[in-house]
């Protein structure tokens, strides 16, 4: 029996929660089964159940992401202490490399984000310590006013990830509906970028829906400790 | 397209793309969007990679904003990665959204009925 792909756009960024549900919309019409939401400053509970509801009637999961910025090793630990247990996703876009080694081993990063302004290379000291996904937003390379050396980047970046095997996910980062691409389309720019059409299309598929599925296991109350759960 | 290997002719299989125009304002000639997709080809693959790919429109609907393209079989998912880079066409914020991808032109109309 043939199970069909369950696609996830890993990050959306809507103002509010109009913009939320316009997203959700165009998320169902572009086929995708599950969108991550970045969510706004001073977002409610309420409004959080808000966008679930609209975007359940409509056939499509939501989580919530929270995204962090870090140049210190202090300041990220912190903030990582802060969010923990409160999102369904945390991604954290390093700014240092000082920052880039700790979010890359900590168990409660879910993905990384290494952005061309910063000047970060993935060698291979981080890559043996790589235990997260590494983020690519296509977002970033498509609207990006030098694509050029965007392309350029994000190309040397998922090179290295292929050679030193780390998972890779794929990400539209859209502000607004006009902004998401079809999952279809987010892999062939991987593809496009180095990966080989498998790894392309497990990181808007298979892999981003593991890492919500397995971090909405630890948040749920069966779970207590790693490797130690509660059987029903 | 032909192409002739060791003295026979081989026809290069395609395939055909139905994209649908997000953000279409029936003002989007035929030409803009050529133009546009093309620019596009051109900066990401170069002239020599264009040769390869077979890339051509073959059926635009200015009313509904669908458009067909042909590629080579074996250039599809570059096609596709192009036809995501395209934002804008005449100043006008759109996106390319692809319905289906197909053997023939036929069947990439199927999932228009």
């Amino acid at each position: 029996m043939l199970v069909r792909r369950s696609f996830v756009d890993l990050w959306i960024r809507p103002k509010d929660v109009n913009e939320a549900k316009a997203m959700a919309k165009r998320g169902a019409e572009l086929g995708y089964n599950l969108l991550a939401i970045e969510a706004w400053h001073g977002v409610k509970s309420e409004e959080k159940e808000e966008v679930r509801r609209f975007s359940r009637d409509l056939g499509i999961d939501v989580a919530f992401k929270v995204v962090i910025e870090a140049s210190k090793r202090k300041a990220l630990l912190k903030a990582l202490r802060d969010v923990r247990r409160k999102f369904e996703i945390v991604t954290v876009i390093c700014k240092s490399r000082e920052a880039s080694m700790v979010a890359a081993r900590d168990r409660r990063v879910d993905t990384l984000c290494l952005e061309m302004a910063n000047r970060l290379i993935l060698d291979r000291h981080m890559a043996s310590i790589f235990t997260n996904a590494l983020e690519i937003p296509i977002g970033n390379i498509i609207f990006s006013h030098n694509r050029d050396h965007a392309l350029s980047f994000y190309y040397q970046l998922v090179k290295s990830a292929i050679r030193f095997r780390l998972s890779l996910v794929t990400s539209s980062s859209a502000l607004n509906p006009q902004e998401m691409r079809p999952p279809k389309q987010m892999a062939s720019i991987v593809y496009l970028l180095g990966a080989s059409k498998e790894v392309a299309t497990d990181s808007v598929s298979l892999k981003p829906a593991n890492i919500i599925s397995t971090n909405r296991f630890k948040l749920s109350d069966r779970y207590v400790e790693e490797g130690v759960w509660i059987e029903d | 397209m032909w192409r002739k290997v060791s003295g026979l002719r081989i026809k290069e299989r395609k395939r055909y793309i139905l994209i649908k125009i997000h953000g279409h304002d029936h003002n989007i000639t035929r030409e803009d969007l050529w133009h546009s997709v093309k620019d596009e080809l051109r900066g990401l693959m170069g002239i020599l990679g264009i040769l390869g790919m077979g890339f051509r429109l073959i059926r635009y609907s200015q009313s509904k904003g669908v458009a067909l393209f042909a590629c080579n079989h074996d250039k599809l998912l570059e096609a596709l990665a192009c036809l995501t880079f395209v934002t804008e066409i005449r100043g006008r914020r759109i996106s390319l959204d692809v319905l289906r991808v197909s053997g023939t032109i036929k069947g990439a109309y199927r999932v228009g009925r």
